[in-house]
């Protein structure tokens, strides 16, 4: 997989860049978090509307995984905690 | 069958079996000791990576992590056996269950669906009683505040 790290310019630091670049938060599927959970889990961590954590969990369930939330590197790991506390399968990794 | 989880002027009213309750107590119990012991069965779902790309997570986000999950455990050990709980605590029993639930699944080896049919019949039944109190508590938690008018 290529990675935003791998195209840094010459000479940057690599935290600076890292930092100023964009990571997403993935929930993975997984074969015991009821639907309804997991809808319950990202509205209560994002703040989403029903319809819009029903749609991410839909893609969650169809495709394995789903990109809940992208934006700075502090916030998106910070999310995951949220998510990793609330029981779901989530991991943090550069945006594509 | 009517829910044991019920909506009240104060909370909510918990009409559970002293079983359930057990089993409920004791998955809180496993989920602390899990968060504490990096031995325990429980322990590698309780503390997976955070970002992916890191060779070691910011030991700041996984204590805060240890500490979310250890707090709402800890509530969870001191109600399970009350007759009622506040909105509050029943959040933190929702989260207790499911972090129990996952974490249950992780120790059984279960990654795919088709894991679930080889279980031992016992482990099926601990893990469906889990999904069963998530949904009751999910539709609970989700009814509006009754407010005395």
């Amino acid at each position: 997989m290529t990675t935003p790290l791998e195209t840094f310019p010459e000479g940057s630091t690599l935290t600076a860049v890292a930092l100023d670049l964009p990571f997403d938060v993935v929930v993975w599927d997984d074969p015991v978090t009821l639907m309804s959970v997991v809808t319950r889990i990202l509205m209560k961590v994002f703040g989403y509307p029903k319809q819009k954590a029903h749609r991410l969990m839909m893609t969650v369930h169809e495709e394995g995984r789903a990109v809940v939330w992208t934006g700075e590197l502090n916030r998106a790991e910070a999310y995951c905690v949220r998510l990793h506390a609330s029981g779901l399968l989530a991991s943090v990794e550069p945006s594509a | 069958m009517s829910s044991p989880f019920v909506r009240t002027e104060t909370g909510i009213a918990l009409e559970l079996d002293r079983d359930t309750r057990r089993f409920i107590a004791g998955l809180a119990a496993s989920v602390l000791l899990g968060s504490r012991d990096g031995t325990h069965p429980f322990a590698s779902r309780l503390a997976p990576p955070i970002t992916v790309t890191k060779d070691q997570d910011d030991p700041f986000l996984v204590l805060a992590r240890h500490d979310v999950i250890a707090t709402a455990a800890q509530v969870v050990e001191e109600t399970a056996f009350l007759p009622s709980i506040t909105a509050e605590q029943a959040e933190a029993w929702f989260e207790t269950i499911q972090v129990g639930c996952q974490a249950l699944a992780g120790s059984l080896h279960v990654t795919i669906v088709e894991d679930l049919d080889r279980l031992d019949p016992d482990d099926r039944t601990r893990l469906q009683i889990a999904q069963w109190l998530l949904d009751l508590l999910c539709e609970v938690l989700d009814e509006p505040e009754i407010t005395e008018d």
